[in-house]
């Protein structure tokens, strides 16, 4: 498969949208769960050109609100590019020029990939919550499938922030052999329970809303207001108090005084509206259910006595990176992965980088990371040669 | 000088790595890793594709198992760290020797500017008083004895002076602006006297 990657006159890229079912209709694809699911489709987006050797993909996983629309777009005269369009692109921290860039969304997502909103081939209805349980090791295997559907058989790196590092890490843990760097930025193998909490309550926002029906509210009005309320714990946890603080103090958004009402008055609060309001307009509830379970979950070392031991099997060089101001993923997490590789004598370099950004300091601040990851990367495909 | 020192070792820990001058002369080895705080160096070394690790050496190497490398080196990083007794020690612990290098402070610069009532200022401690970052000084007489204080048995000696490294001098704690020292744990038997042959017979 060989794209050109053809320009829009900004400069910006255009990305290839496709779809692939990677699980037929009939067979039995088995979850960690133990449940099966099938068929399975999956969203995905390329940019540049694969080398004709190959040696130069790059897989990009998303984390929990992303999808397969990582850079570029998709018309010309589109005004909306991708969530990373900063760090992905022709000479950018991935280059495009050089690099064949896929990204996909998840198993149990809803921009594309098969999930809980999808139609069960076997009812004729969505599944809602009738939709197995998938795990991050299950949306990983999903994208294995992708690849070797695409004639794949080795990522120069897996690289991804947030849970999109989970699946970096798994990645490196479940197919050794197809893996010649992960990228973990922003990340942890497992979530803190402070983590897991701030995902249960977003859970119970959208459980919570009358309008959820126990999952089945497709033909009714989805639950818009359990999902933005959601959203806007996700996104407090997302920011730190100083950026919050420097971007809002306690500025009001339009009037000079306070109304003495329960109405959005405060800067933060018009804001947090408007990030839910915007989040619904994207976003499957039980979609959010599904994601931030699969977070939950995850712990590659849980039924090994050891971390260690758990990315054992990797032979993947590693590149971790955390951020002084998250507090969401504290580089003390990413120090944990970082500790337990050395252990394993695996090849593995770390950084903390200072940002007042927090959590999504990797999305929003270019340099430093872009320097980073541009460069290892180049050292990967260079020490293969 | 350190290079030839390291040339049969493969696997190699730099402690207070910079901006990875000596990673990237070992090259592609088994395993080679850098460390320092200085997180613009770890960056720079990074993008440069060498494999290091931002950390505080002085927190501990607990990251690293017992004997995880051939070598462990403390280039010119020794008088920076809070607790060098402590460093140096994980040191011999998670490699099979230590080489480290030491300004001297009894180099006779140094006693004679202290001697006319100055704080010391020579090539080899360029900094003001006021903003030097040097926390511990050594000499290197006391230098031995912290080696031996650390579990380690000085293997060998040598001095640098004139930016020329001497293996004899005369009066090496007087003459001698550095020191190098290869430090093996006291109680392994060194077979040879060249680098990385120190194969371990522990016989206690």
């Amino acid at each position: 498969m060989r794209r050109v990657a053809q320009e829009t006159p900004a400069g910006v890229p255009l990305a290839q949208r496709a779809s692939m079912q990677v699980v037929e209709p009939g067979e039995r694809f088995e979850l960690e769960s133990g449940a099966h699911l099938s068929p399975i489709t999956v969203a995905y987006e390329t940019l540049g050109e694969l080398s004709r050797t190959k040696d130069n993909v790059i897989l990009i996983a998303h984390a929990l609100s992303g999808d397969a629309h990582v850079a570029g777009r998709y018309r010309p005269d589109e005004a909306a590019v991708g969530w990373w369009d900063d760090f992905v692109g022709p000479g950018r921290a991935i280059d495009t020029d050089r690099y064949f860039v896929i990204c996909s969304n998840v198993l149990g997502g809803c921009r594309g990939t098969t999930g809980p909103g999808s139609i069960n081939v076997a009812t004729g209805r969505r599944y809602g919550m009738s939709f197995p349980t998938v795990t991050i090791g299950d949306m990983v295997r999903v994208q294995a499938r992708l690849l070797d559907r695409l004639g794949i058989d080795r990522v120069a790196a897996v690289i991804g922030g947030s849970m999109g590092g989970m699946q970096a890490i798994e990645w490196a843990i479940s197919f050794p052999e197809r893996v010649g760097s992960a990228i973990v930025i922003a990340s942890t193998s497992r979530l803190s329970a402070q983590s897991i909490a701030f995902n249960a309550v977003g859970r119970n926002a959208i459980t919570s809303d009358p309008r959820w029906c126990g999952g089945d509210y497709y033909d009714n009005g989805e639950p818009l207001g359990g999902l933005a309320v959601a959203r806007m714990i996700g996104h407090i946890t997302y920011l730190s108090d100083s950026s919050m603080q420097e971007k809002f103090g306690r500025a009001l958004r339009e009037a000079e005084k306070l109304s003495y009402g329960f109405d959005s008055e405060f800067a933060v609060e018009t804001y947090l509206d408007y990030q839910g309001a915007k989040f619904v307009e994207r976003f499957d509830g039980n979609s959010y259910l599904y994601i931030t379970k699969a977070m939950d979950y995850y712990d590659p070392a849980a039924e090994c006595s050891s971390l260690a031991e758990a990315l054992a099997p990797s032979k993947a060089r590693w590149l971790v990176v955390s951020y002084t101001g998250d507090w969401l993923f504290p580089t003390a997490q990413s120090r944990e992965l970082v500790d337990a590789l050395l252990v394993g004598r695996k090849r593995v370099s770390f950084v903390e980088l200072e940002s007042a950004y927090g959590h999504d300091a990797f999305l929003l601040e270019y340099e430093p990371l872009a320097t980073i990851v541009s460069g290892f990367i180049q050292s990967v495909r260079d020490g293969k040669k | 000088m350190l290079l030839e020192l390291l040339r049969d070792d493969r696997r190699v820990l730099d402690i207070g790595c910079g901006y990875g001058e000596l990673l990237e002369s070992l090259g592609r080895r088994e395993f080679t890793v850098g460390v320092d705080i200085d997180r613009d160096a770890v960056i720079h070394c990074i993008s440069r594709g060498l494999d290091v690790i931002m950390l505080d050496a002085a927190e501990g190497l607990g990251c690293f198992s017992d004997d995880s490398f051939d070598t462990a080196v403390l280039n010119r990083t020794l008088e920076v760290l809070s607790r060098p007794d402590r460093v140096l020690t994980e040191m011999l612990r998670v490699a099979q020797r230590a080489i480290c290098f030491v300004p001297n402070f009894a180099h006779w610069r140094v006693r004679w500017q202290l001697l006319r009532g100055f704080m010391p200022k020579t090539a080899a401690l360029p900094h003001e008083w006021y903003e030097t970052p040097n926390i511990h000084h050594t000499t290197l007489a006391d230098f031995v004895k912290l080696a031996r204080r650390c579990g380690g048995r000085i293997d060998c000696t040598y001095a640098v002076r004139g930016g020329k490294v001497r293996p004899h001098i005369l009066l090496p704690n007087l003459t001698a602006e550095w020191g190098c020292f290869i430090i093996a744990r006291a109680g392994s038997s060194h077979l040879s006297e060249k680098p990385g042959d120190a194969t371990e017979t522990t016989t206690t």
